[in-house]
């Protein structure tokens, strides 16, 4: 009966059917298919790419573990092999044998010897009295060091019965192959570590007591050397030509490296380099100076003494010198990590002279810190040896002691040489970091600039990028709005980069802008404390006629400077939020489109409905930064001056959760924060403070995650690249870092981006939500895109 | 900072910091070197820019030039001697681009001020008393008067960003001088169209910003505006 009766009413429905009626249907219905399916495609590259990009982080993340299984290996035989030797080794030699030794195998080592000697032996009389006022255990290191030296000298002996003339010859470097120049990049990398006391000479002997336990005997081959085992199969006297190889690139490296020191002209270096290096010498002409560097170096060098000083654990000495001795592996990769690392400490230093900080540049220290501890870990967990690894890394290390000992004699000019070096260093450490990008593919690519875009007369102060296009806004202190189209792919003639539109409207100086992409406006807060809405023209063309119906309307509402503006994350049909932050103490929350009254609500520190001093008497905290919590739509951060995080409710108006998020607060501006932003699919918020810091908190728990000091000064801004992987943030310092997410604070790229000026460097970042591009405006007036 | 006061203005607000100095040694060096002069976030606009008297020799900056210039700016606008004359040690050269740049800034106000008045209705073309100008962007073709200052003021301000002719803002080159010379001649128009078409906003904007008084001094010291061009009656 049932059935019959739902029969009789399909038939009743059916003969409702029009023909008209069913075609529109099927059309409608055809339409939506095709739509969802282009929007399938979408998705499908999307995730294709968001899989290519995993997939290269995979690799990058293996390359590394098999990194650090080699490093493992080599640390673990190394620090059995010292251990060993240091138990078996008793008998002392005289020191006047060491000396003598030490000037014939200089001699060996191509380096002319009437210099020599005469440099060794203000050298060789010291290393006696600190020899005799040395306890058993050291006395057996230098014997053993001593050994080996013989051991060196005879081979090189060897070597130079062959035939092979004693005098560098640039013959030799003809059978260079790419280790040679693996290798002399590493030489002159490791330079870098012993160079700092140098300049004082043989006065550091005096100075650095625990040094001196090893350092004696620098002239010949040094301290890793211990390790050398004796019975090892001799090295091939082709190893030893190129260690001399090495030594003539070495020099010839040197030399061009003064030579345009004195010319203050890195045209030669720069044709030799990358782009990399050009626009590092456009960023920065300034000469390169000794002073910036030297503390940085110092430290490095400090370490390494320590270290070395630390017999008790003569394990732990194994490690570390092992650690040293890895850098000097085959492996390019771990080379370039080193090198991009000397490069950033010498890009801090520079830093730090810039902002007239008289601070030593913390963070590499710490750097140094983590990966010294990693490297620990490392050892501790895994054993397992082969041979021809370890060969590799002995031979690695000669090399590197001959070097060593050359840049310890050959020159007298040490000062001078330590800035060659440093200059050669960052060349390379430029090669390096370009070689590790092909090597590591996209996931460790590093940003470059790649144009300058000049057009604004103040500060920028806020961008906003298109969401397919590369097309953006920027606002700035001179009061105008630009917008930008570089759809004519940046072409080498950056100069010729304009905006395409110059918005004017606000009467004081824009601090934020948002582009909503879906409606094709952008909205504009100024401190004349209104926004202002603008259509962007769907023909774009230079100097076209001026159309005031692009200025659509403008958001009345606030009574003091606005400073923060966010679109809410997805926009339909109906609705589009938009919240604004403002120094008149409130949050509004306006839906874009409403057409009459745009307002939807207001709220103050304490919440909606709250009078202004109704809680605390006095004006309640003026909001500094808002962000919508992508991972809970209903819900928004806002960021206060007291430096306290709040969660609001969009509905309601009334806070959520209060993150402890002003631990360092003082009751001054000096400590606020200045930039929060949400993480797109975790529940995090992501602080920017006034007081150098970066925090991370849990939305959800209101945990802190982290808190770190990520800047030399205020840090300004937030971002985080469209993966969620990475955060990216600019200070008043003018640099730009980029932080590893997951690993919480490693720096994964650093560079110094924008000028300082009123005491403000880089004032706005951001992605490009989708093309691989970034771009920062400071307070140079200048907007830079990067990728 | 003691040494060389720039001017007058300046060497008044050295002795205060001599007397304070004088009085708590410590607490001044401290004062000399805290106040930042940076905007923070969530500022109210009456402290955007804090009363902190600012010597050229304290900028330690590549814009100190326009951070000088800006700071005048907003203590005494009025004193136009003080701020077209060429700080002491610097180069005139430098002074006047930064005052050009300024220039351009404060005049993209004039025009929001204008767009309500001057539209492609009221004014079809460029005038000022009688000539007709062209637009230099599209010389072929005519159009309205807010096109044309839209655009020239665009263009002066692409010429002054480009680093072909700009390289540095410390020197400038003397192949680019001449540029001055054409930029503030087109701006000149702009004010004279304001002041012959929409008198009342050029009165307004004037008495506030007193940028026409400004730039007429500028001219005439540094001759950018030839005489006979000078057609707005002196007040």
């Amino acid at each position: 009966m049932a059935q019959t009766y739902g029969q009789q009413g399909q038939q009743t429905q059916s003969q409702e059917y029009t023909l008209p009626g069913v075609l529109h249907f099927l059309q409608s219905e055809w339409r939506r298919y095709e739509r969802d399916r282009n929007e399938w495609e979408i998705e499908r590259a999307e995730m294709k790419a968001r899989i290519a990009l995993l997939e290269g982080e995979r690799r990058g993340i293996e390359n590394m573990k098999t990194d650090l299984m080699r490093r493992v290996k080599m640390l673990e035989y190394a620090s059995k092999y010292v251990a060993e030797k240091s138990h078996s080794n008793n008998t002392v030699s005289p020191p006047g044998i060491a000396t003598t030794e030490v000037t014939s195998s200089t001699n060996v080592n191509g380096i002319p010897i009437t210099g020599l000697k005469q440099t060794s032996r203000p050298v060789s009389a010291q290393y006696t009295n600190i020899q005799l006022t040395r306890d058993q255990k050291t006395r057996a290191k230098s014997q053993q060091l001593l050994k080996n030296c013989l051991q060196e000298i005879e081979y090189l002996t060897n070597v130079a019965t062959t035939g092979i003339s004693p005098i560098p010859n640039r013959s030799d470097t003809v059978n260079l192959n790419d280790s040679a120049q693996a290798f002399s990049q590493q030489a002159n990398r490791s330079s870098t570590i012993y160079l700092g006391p140098d300049p004082h000479g043989t006065l550091s002997h005096n100075r650095n007591d625990s040094r001196e336990q090893i350092r004696p005997s620098r002239p010949a081959p040094s301290a890793p050397s211990t390790i050398v085992p004796p019975k090892s199969s001799s090295p091939p006297l082709e190893q030893v030509s190129t260690s001399r190889k090495h030594v003539n690139e070495y020099e010839d490296n040197w030399f061009n490296a003064t030579e345009d020191r004195k010319g203050k002209n890195k045209a030669e270096t720069a044709k030799s380099n990358d782009e990399d290096e050009d626009d590092y010498n456009e960023e920065q002409s300034t000469p390169i100076s000794s002073s910036p560097f030297s503390p940085s170096i110092d430290e490095t060098s400090d370490t390494v003494s320590t270290i070395r000083g630390n017999k008790d654990g003569s394990n732990r000495v194994g490690k570390k010198e092992g650690g040293y001795l890895e850098r000097g592996a085959d492996n390019e990769e771990i080379v370039t990590m080193y090198a991009q690392k000397s490069f950033n400490r010498w890009r801090e230093a520079f830093g730090n002279k810039i902002s007239a900080t008289k601070k030593p540049s913390r963070k590499s220290a710490e750097e140094e810190k983590m990966e010294e501890e990693q490297l620990k870990k490392d050892v501790q967990a895994k054993f397992n040896l082969s041979n021809e690894k370890l060969d590799k890394v002995i031979r690695t290390t000669r090399r590197m002691n001959s070097h060593d000992f050359i840049e310890q004699t050959s020159d007298p000019q040490l000062g001078e040489l330590s800035n060659a070096w440093q200059d050669v260093d960052d060349e390379q450490g430029n090669q390096a970091e370009t070689d590790q990008e092909h090597v590591n593919g996209v996931d460790n690519k590093l940003w470059k600039t790649r144009a300058t875009l000049r057009s604004h007369l103040d500060s920028v102060r806020s961008l906003s990028w298109h969401r397919y296009e590369p097309l953006f806004v920027s606002g700035s202190d001179d009061g105008t709005v630009k917008l930008w189209d570089l759809n004519e792919t940046l072409s080498p003639k950056q100069y010729d980069i304009k905006p395409i539109l110059t918005y004017r409207g606000h009467t004081l100086p824009v601090t934020s802008v948002v582009l909503s992409t879906e409606q094709s406006t952008c909205y504009s807060a100024s401190m004349d404390a209104t926004i202002r809405v603008w259509k962007i023209p769907a023909t774009r063309e230079l100097y076209a006629p001026v159309d005031p119906s692009l200025n659509l309307t403008a958001y009345i509402g606030h009574t003091d400077v606005i400073w923060d503006l966010r679109l809410f994350p997805i926009h339909d049909q109906n609705s589009q939020l938009l919240a604004s932050a403002a120094a008149d103490g409130t949050v509004k929350i306006w839906d874009t489109e409403e057409v009459g009254s745009p307002l939807k609500s207001t709220w103050n520190y304490y919440g909606i409905g709250h009078a202004d001093g109704l809680n605390g008497g006095g004006r309640p905290p003026v909001p500094t930064s808002i962000d919508f919590v992508h991972t809970d739509l209903k819900k928004i951060a806002v960021s206060f001056q007291n430096s306290i995080i709040k969660i609001f409710d969009i509905e309601t108006g009334q806070p959520v959760v209060t993150f402890k998020s002003d631990k360092t607060y003082d009751g001054t501006a000096s400590t606020q924060i200045n930039r929060i932003i949400c993480h797109p699919t975790m529940p995090q918020v992501f602080s920017a403070h006034e007081d150098k810091y970066i925090r991370g908190f849990d939305i959800n728990s209101g945990d802190t995650i982290f808190s770190m000091s990520a800047h030399l000064d205020s840090v300004t801004s937030l971002d985080i690249d469209p993966s969620g992987m990475i955060l990216i943030s600019g200070g008043h310092d003018a640099s730009i870092r980029l932080w590893d997410i997951l690993s919480g604070q490693t720096c994964v790229q650093e560079f110094m981006s924008h000028r300082r000026k009123s005491d403000e460097g880089v004032l706005c970042l951001q992605y490009h939500p989708t093309l691989p591009w970034l771009a920062s405006g400071g307070a140079d007036s200048v907007v830079k895109i990067y990728n | 900072m003691s040494e060389d006061p720039v001017t007058a203005t300046e060497s008044s607000h050295v002795t205060t910091n001599e007397l304070s100095s004088a009085a708590n040694p410590a607490e001044n060096s401290k004062i000399l070197q805290k106040p930042l002069r940076r905007t923070r976030v969530g500022t109210k606009l009456e402290d955007i820019y804090p009363h902190i008297p600012i010597s050229l020799d304290d900028i330690d900056s590549a814009f100190a030039l326009q951070e000088y210039l800006q700071y005048l700016i907003r203590t005494d606008k009025e004193n136009l001697d003080l701020l077209v004359q060429v700080p002491e040690g610097q180069d005139a050269d430098a002074w006047q681009y930064e005052h050009l740049r300024q220039l351009c800034l404060e005049l993209g106000y004039l025009v929001v001020q204008l767009m309500s008045e001057c539209t492609r209705e009221t004014c079809r073309e460029m005038k000022t008393t009688e000539f007709q100008y062209l637009c230099a962007t599209h010389p072929k073709s005519s159009c309205s008067a807010m096109d044309y200052i839209v655009h020239t003021l665009d263009q002066s301000i692409s010429s002054l960003n480009d680093p072909r002719l700009f390289p540095s803002r410390m020197s400038i080159p003397a192949t680019s001088l001449k540029n001055y010379q054409e930029i503030s001649r087109r701006l000149y128009r702009i004010f004279a169209h304001a002041y012959f078409h929409h008198r009342e906003i050029f009165e307004a904007f004037e008495i506030e910003t007193f940028l026409y008084a400004r730039f007429l001094k500028l001219s005439t010291q540094y001759k950018l505006v030839s005489k006979d061009l000078i057609i707005i009656a002196q007040p």
